[in-house]
Formats: structure tokens, sequence, C-alpha cells
């Protein structure tokens, strides 16, 4: 774990999909959090 | 007005230039040799647990310097930078267990690092609770700054706690005395990732200390009740 290396495609884990959803839960939730910001500004700043 | 059109922008650059980050990961990183695909999901989780732990650290110092000086723009900064960084231990908290299955075996196991960043992200939704609960602004700072020094006193055992326990968690592989144990190819997409959470969390930070103070101007006209 600690002296990471290149492998070839051939004998690679399936594991593929747990990395696929990691990447869509970080998206959604940075997206999320940024859309929140922008709903609270600008509830905020509503006269 | 102006900080929040500038949190914007840095925001808005930080989540495009984190699509960059997905590609290079995803299209041009080579895969590594025991772990497969599934360690490629380093480039996100490390990156957001050292924000995680930074974000606390920089919410102890702030609040140490309030407890001094009680100038609010500290208590606000600590506040956004609290709730920033739980936004980012909660993706620490899910990438993790995400990774940990595959590798590991099982979703989550109680050794010390992962029972130590859970232990973050609940001072933090403790620190989020306590503001919300006490409308009274110099009391809420007051409290609050005791609890997130509290808070910055845990981070240095989330960090040696894999020196200190036996634990399933592996060494840092980056943050780590000498040289990090990685192929350039890999350093440099989680450089450039570690460059882009620290453009989210400033674009995040700046843009939460906007609404506060626009907050608090609505809370000390009477229009609202705290934040």
């Amino acid at each position: 774990m600690n002296s990471w290396k290149q492998r070839g495609k051939s004998d690679m884990p399936e594991n593929g999909n747990y990395m696929i959803a990691a990447y869509i839960l970080v998206g959604a939730i940075l997206s999320g959090y940024a859309l929140s910001l922008y709903l609270r500004a600008r509830r905020s700043l509503r006269p | 007005m102006r900080m929040l059109r500038v949190g914007r922008w840095i925001t808005a650059i930080g989540l495009a230039l984190l699509a960059g980050v997905y590609v290079r990961a995803l299209a041009f990183t080579p895969v590594e040799q025991s772990q497969g695909l599934a360690q490629k999901i380093f480039y996100l989780h490390v990156p957001a647990a050292i924000w995680a732990e930074t974000a606390m650290i920089l919410v102890g110092l702030a609040s140490i310097v309030y407890l001094f000086t009680k100038d609010p723009r500290l208590d606000r900064f600590a506040a956004s930078s609290a709730e920033v960084g739980t936004v980012f231990c909660a993706i620490v908290l899910t990438t993790g267990p995400i990774w940990g299955k595959p590798i590991w075996g099982t979703w989550w196991t109680w050794d010390a690092r992962l029972t130590f960043t859970l232990f973050l992200f609940l001072l933090y939704v403790g620190y989020l609770l306590l503001r919300s609960a006490i409308p009274d602004p110099a009391m809420r700072a007051r409290y609050a700054a005791v609890l997130g020094i509290c808070g910055m006193c845990e981070v240095p055992f989330i960090h040696l706690s894999v020196y200190m326990f036996p634990t399933l968690h592996p060494m840092p592989i980056v943050l780590q005395p000498g040289r990090p144990k990685l192929p350039w190819s890999m350093l440099s997409t989680w450089l450039l990732s570690l460059g882009v959470f620290t453009l989210l969390y400033v674009g995040f930070v700046v843009q939460r200390y906007a609404v506060s103070y626009f907050r608090e101007q609505l809370e000390a006209a009477g229009e609202v009740g705290h934040a």
C-alpha cells in the first residue's frame, strides 16, 4: 500500500464501480453545497 | 457584495477545475498495482481530509484570537470555516468506506483513525448546533470559540493515530517524513486535486462569510431570527 506502482489492465481488480460511486458522490456534495450557499445568499439579499 | 461575487467566482473556477481533476485522475493517471481502480478515490479522499482537518485548526486559531480581541470578523470566519469543514469531513466519511469496502472487505471498522475522524465530524456538527441554539451573539461567539479550540486540539490525534495505535488505515503516503512514496504521475494528479480543494475551501468560506455578514445585518435590523 505504501509504495504504489502502475500495472497493466489484464490483472486489474474489478472494483471500478466503487470509484465511480465515490466520484459521483463528491461531485454531488460539493455542487449541492455551492448551490445551497448561492440560494442562502440570494435569500439574505432579498429586500 | 463584492466579497460574495469574489467567493462565487472562486467557487465556480474550483468546480470547473474539479471536472479537470476528474478527467486527469480517470483518464490520464495510471492504475495502482494492488488496489485497481478503487485507489483513484485517493485523489478526492486525502485532499478532503487535509482540508477537513485544516479547517478545524483555523476555527481553533480564530477562536483563540477572538477570545482576546472580541473581533466579530473572527467569529464569523470561524463559523464559516466550521461549516465548510463539515462538508469536507462528510466527503471523507463517505469516500473512506467506499474505498475501504473493496480493499479491506468492510465498510467501517472502529479503529483509531476512523473513530477520531468520526469524532471530528461530530464536533463540527456540535459546533454548528451550539451556534444555532444560542440567540445572544456575544454568548454564542464565546461558547462556540471554546468548542472550536477543543476541536482544534483533536486534530493532531487524527494525524498521529496511525503511529500511536494498531490500525487498518494505511500510513501517510504523502504527508510523512521524507519523499512521498508514489510515482510523479500519481503525485501530480494528487497535487492538482489538493490545489482545487484549497480553491473550493477559500471560495466556500468567502461566500459563507458574506452570507453571515448579511444575516447579521438583518438580525441587527430585527428582520430575522439568528442564523
